[in-house]
Formats: C-alpha cells, structure tokens, sequence
C-alpha cells in the first residue's frame, strides 16, 4: 500500500517514467475490459487511450480509498458507457438518415458480429452468438457479469468499481447468468 | 426430448467459452500514442484560444474605428450647419441675398 502511495505520488509529479511504468502495467487489463464492453478494436483502443488519458489528469484529485486498480477499473468502465452512449445516440441518427435515404448503417455498430481475439478458431461462431446475448443483457448485470467472467475480477473488486454490496454482485451476476441461458435458448430454438 | 437436450448441450457450450477466452494484446505503441494524444491536445487548445483571442481583438478594433468615424462625421456635418445657419442670419440681416438686391 505504501509502494502504490509512493507510486501514485510520482503519477501526481508528472514523472514520466512513473505514467509509462502505469501504462505498462494496466495496458492490456484496460484494454481487455474495453473489449468486452465496446466490442471492438478500434474503439477498444481509442478509449484505452482515453482511459489513460484521463487518470494521469486527474491522478491529483484521487482520494486513495480505493486501490489504484479499482479506480482505474471505475474509469475504464465510466468511459466506455460514455462512449457507448454516444455511439448508442449517432447510431439512431444514422438509422434515421437511412429511412430518408442516407448511407446504410455500418455493420461493425452491430455487436453480432463482434470477433473476440481472444475467442478460439473453433468458438468463433459461438462466440458471436454469446456476446450478441451479453449485449442484450440490463446495464448493471452486463458490467457484473463482463467483469467477472472476462476480466477476471473477484467479487469484492466489482463491489467497489461499482459501488455496491457484494451480495447485490453475486445476485446481478446470477441473475445475468439465468438471463442469458433464457436469451441463448430462445436463439437456438428459433434458429433450428 | 432429443431436441431439448441439443438446445441445452449448445447453451451450455456457449457458456463454456468463457472460460477459453484469452487475454488480447494491447497496441504495443499504446504509449507512445497516447503521448503523442496529450501533445495533440495541449498544443491545440492555446492555438484556438489565441485565433479566438486575436479575431475578438480585430472586431473590437473595427467597431472602434466605425464609432469614430461615425462620431466625426456626425460633428462635422452639425458644425457646417450651425456655420450654414449663421450666414443665412447675415444675409437676411444685411439684405445680401442677390435675388433681393437692386444693384
């Protein structure tokens, strides 16, 4: 705890080699995370950098009552829903320009064709099916459950990044579990 | 029943999948862009402030100019009136007007 104040204490220096020794070690945990929120690359890495971005602005103002990770985490999961949001808005613009003739929709807006890298050869097309369904999946019980089963963090990590009791975790995760075998289901039995 | 059992076996084949998921790679110039992402943005924003700071200060200058020029005019144009009403008092006055004059 001590080595992350000293840490954090050179972030707020503007040391430079403390923010690449920062970027070094959360990269590809932010990224991951980013992934599986925005459900693509492109997106994934432009608020990766954003993510960044905005802890070394405002590193100065963290209150260290949480771990550095888990703030990092709140960030990461803040700035995705942003853009998620945002995307969500130019999304119905553009379906709007489309049914007064404008340009067609881009289909990488479309999480059902989302290609995970870290999805297996085998398991692509599984794997499309699957995160179509997480798509689908009510707000709260999609971060839950994104950050339990692919980012791998415990229970009490995702009560702190979302600010909530554990059991009301471990209740949205098995929520979104029994919600998704619902939403599976139903694809497979009406795509027969 | 044979049909239920696919369903189920598929459902729970997808939700295995999770558990195969590998970490992706991040950019390795992640860095690097983000740097260059912060140098963007600090060198930018006191550009545009200076181009808004230096069109703000040439409006201001030309709507000075009018105001003068406005100003001058207004009092020059008075001041020959003022002359102008002040001969029209002398020739009365005197009976210089030429269409009055008998000579």
């Amino acid at each position: 705890m001590q080595e992350e104040s000293k840490f954090i204490q050179r972030l707020i220096d503007k040391e430079q080699k403390a923010f690449k020794e920062l970027v070094n070690n959360y990269e590809k945990k932010v990224f991951n995370t980013c992934l599986s929120f925005l459900k693509n690359d492109e997106d994934a890495e432009d608020t990766t950098q954003e993510v960044f971005i905005e802890v070394f602005r405002s590193v100065k103002n963290f209150e260290q009552k949480a771990s550095l990770s888990t703030w990092i985490y709140r960030i990461t999961v803040t700035k995705c829903l942003d853009f998620k949001k945002a995307s969500n808005r130019k999304k119905r613009f553009a379906i709007m320009e489309s049914l007064f003739g404008g340009n067609d929709i881009e289909r990488r807006d479309f999480p059902g064709n989302f290609n995970h890298p870290g999805v297996l050869f085998e398991d692509k097309e599984k794997g499309k099916i699957l995160f179509a369904a997480i798509e689908k999946l009510g707000e709260n019980q999609r971060i839950a459950f994104t950050l339990h089963n692919l980012d791998d963090l415990s229970y009490k990590e995702i009560s702190e990044v979302m600010d909530i009791s554990i059991s009301s975790v471990e209740s949205l995760i098995f929520r979104a579990r029994k919600n998704l075998q619902k939403l599976l289901e139903n694809y497979y039995r009406e795509n027969k | 029943m044979a049909k239920e059992n696919t369903i189920k076996e598929q459902i729970e084949e997808t939700m295995k999948i999770l558990q195969r998921i590998e970490k992706a790679e991040a950019n390795p110039f992640l860095y690097e862009k983000i740097l260059n992402r912060m140098q963007q943005r600090k060198g930018s924003l006191p550009g545009r402030y200076f181009i808004a700071k230096r069109s703000l200060a040439i409006i201001a200058i030309m709507l000075l100019i009018n105001v003068l020029s406005f100003a001058y005019f207004m009092k020059d144009s008075g001041r020959k009136e003022i002359k102008g009403s002040a001969a029209r008092e002398l020739i009365n006055e005197y009976n210089l007007d030429e269409s009055s004059s008998n000579l």
